[in-house]
């Protein structure tokens, strides 16, 4: 008897703690389902929309009806001369960022790790976050504002000089600076952050043994700061290089206000696809946009693959 | 002591004047658009010093405010409702997969790492968005597609995993629920990275253009800074009409010179509030930025 009822008794538990196993399960996955559905919704649902870059869409007909075309609205594309601009722009303006991005972001935050004050540090530092706090509409006024033909402060000053003005709206071959110094205006403040908050993060001792030793203020950056750094800079230049082909729409289409004159130097794929959308073009759109993921996916896939092999404390998967 | 007396004070000094140096950079195109929006009389161009002080443009703004009272409204509205529904959503799925015995653990961590790597991109999202879910020219549209962000939660997700484990243990004893330990102990010990997080989200929606400008074609529901943006076109409706002789020359000259310190007064009275909220919460926001680099 009692020997049964102890097997009964650990049977019984037994059943009783898979019925709370799944109850836990069950309560967690319920936890997840909003953000299952968000993600299906928004995510999923639209990978399945690509079809249209393989079909002439007739509206009226929906989607699952038009006509399939196979690559045709790809071959607008690629026969075009539009591709090799937009390509050439997207690629270079990232390779370009993402090494003004490294420099200008190391340089900033040792400095800003060199101040002495902390008065000085949160101010210089509150300042330079600014334009992150504003849209890209505004940066494009405060642009417009400064290179406006007739008005703008930059003419005003050649004027003054005794130079003549620059339409700066029309000149392609400016642009590339412009829009550089743009980007790295806007970025530097959170682009320091990250490599800021790891030098706070370094061993005090480390700066100290190196005092004792007669370093001086370069040399204690460059032996102990910057290798600090390597970490993260390896990182950013990774997630870099998995952005190679995405280009950020704001900068590129607010700040340039779209002007036609200008798009050899700066239409990338993001501006080509948003363009062709609004003009109602939706399959040659659809189509850009999947050959600009699929090559992203590549990118950064690949670029993992890489770095798994090199350091794998570092690989996102 | 002794250490810190050997740093050079010239050394401090350089680089007190850099940075004062590196801050007009970012000062003085704040103080321009200011400055563009107070003159009087345009005709000399834009310059950090008013010649003629006048409110005209902002008298002209508040005389009809509807519009931009009504975009104001518009973006608080979807901005305060998509970030706390958002960090809501995320904290719960972000906490179910924390739980490292949680049995579909690994299929759903695949199914949100995957869209960060790949997209459909933006003609799909606009077919599901307009053509299926018809939530174009509805408020829905700032909201719904935003709620979920994948960066978002594995960030949050590593944060919950670095909670002491022997909280949960401890309210488990005590026999919480999973909602509970999820909703009254993880959650609001969780408040400053959902802050730092939750306030990254309203920047972005508050300063978004690109979602009105694809969805939105009815006015009352226009983002204000697409309203901005509309401003900044209407340059080029007056040029237009000059170009098909509804205008004469002088005529358009003033009309656009007035025009443009009036986008002034607009880009100013659309930037300023954020401004100036924004140095009370610079904290949280460098927190959030670099809660991004922990690794998940």
């Amino acid at each position: 008897m009692i020997v049964n009822k102890k097997s009964d008794g650990r049977r019984l538990s037994l059943k009783g703690k898979q019925a709370a196993q799944r109850r836990y399960n069950l309560t967690l996955l319920a936890l997840c389902i909003p953000g299952l559905i968000c993600l299906f919704l928004f995510n999923y649902l639209p990978m399945g929309g690509i079809i249209i870059a393989f079909k002439k869409y007739a509206p009226m007909k929906g989607l699952f009806a038009s006509e399939w075309v196979g690559l045709k609205n790809f071959e607008f594309f690629f026969t075009s001369q539009d591709m090799f601009r937009t390509i050439r722009n997207t690629v270079l303006y990232s390779i370009t960022f993402l090494i003004t991005d490294l420099l200008f972001g190391v340089l900033i935050a040792v400095l800003l790790y060199n101040l002495r004050t902390k008065v000085g540090l949160k101010v210089y530092h509150t300042i330079i976050m600014i334009p992150r706090f504003m849209s890209i509409i505004i940066i494009a006024y405060i642009v417009y504002a400064l290179l406006s033909q007739q008005s703008g402060v930059l003419n005003r000053i050649i004027v003054s000089l005794g130079g003549t003005a620059i339409q700066w709206y029309t000149k392609p071959a400016y642009w590339p600076f412009i829009l550089t110094i743009v980007h790295i205006w806007a970025g530097l403040g959170s682009g320091c952050l990250y490599y800021y908050s790891a030098l706070t993060a370094t061993d005090p001792t480390l700066y100290e043994a190196a005092e004792i030793d007669g370093a001086n203020v370069l040399q204690k950056t460059w032996h102990i700061s910057i290798p600090e750094l390597i970490p993260i800079m390896v990182m950013m230049t990774i997630l870099g290089i998995g952005g190679l082909f995405n280009g950020d729409i704001g900068l590129f289409y607010q700040v340039t206000r779209n002007t036609g004159l200008l798009y050899s130097t700066t239409d990338i794929i993001n501006t080509y696809t948003y363009r062709a959308l609004l003009a109602g073009s939706l399959e040659k759109s659809a189509a850009v946009g999947l050959f600009q993921s699929v090559v992203g996916l590549f990118l950064v896939v690949g670029t993992n693959a890489i770095v798994r092999k090199i350091s794998p404390e570092n690989s996102m998967f | 002591m002794k250490l810190r007396k050997r740093k050079s004070p010239v050394g401090q000094i350089l680089l007190n004047i850099f940075f004062i140096l590196v801050c007009i950079c970012y000062v003085y195109p704040m103080i321009l658009l200011v400055t563009i929006s107070l003159e009087g009389d345009p005709g000399f161009g834009f310059s950090i010093i008013i010649r003629k002080f006048t409110l005209q443009a902002y008298e002209q703004i508040f005389a009809r405010p509807e519009r931009i009272l009504q975009a104001y409204g518009v973006t608080f509205f979807y901005s305060i409702v998509a970030t706390f529904g958002s960090l809501l959503v995320m904290s719960m799925f972000a906490y179910a997969l924390s739980k490292r015995d949680f049995k579909y653990r690994n299929i759903i961590t695949f199914l949100l790492f995957f869209t960060t790597l790949f997209s459909g991109g933006i003609v799909p999202s606009y077919l599901v968005n307009a053509k299926f879910l018809h939530l174009n020219d509805t408020i829905w549209i700032y909201i719904f597609p935003s709620l979920m962000n994948a960066w978002n939660c594995i960030v949050l997700r590593t944060f919950f995993q670095g909670l002491p484990e022997g909280l949960n243990e401890a309210a488990r004893i005590d026999g919480a629920s999973e909602l509970r330990i999820c909703f009254q102990i993880v959650i609001p010990l969780s408040l400053p990275a959902l802050a730092s997080i939750g306030f990254l989200a309203f920047i972005g929606h508050w300063n978004q253009w690109y979602t009105t400008s694809i969805y939105i074609r009815d006015i009352n529901l226009y983002s204000l800074q697409y309203l901005l943006k509309i401003y900044i076109d209407g340059e080029e409706q007056v040029r237009a009409m000059m170009q098909q002789g509804m205008l004469n020359e002088f005529d358009a000259q003033n009309q656009l010179k007035s025009l443009e310190t009036l986008r002034f007064a607009m880009a100013v009275v659309a930037a300023g509030p954020m401004l100036f909220v924004f140095p009370f919460f610079q904290k949280y926001f460098a927190k959030g930025l670099t809660l991004g680099s922990v690794k998940g």
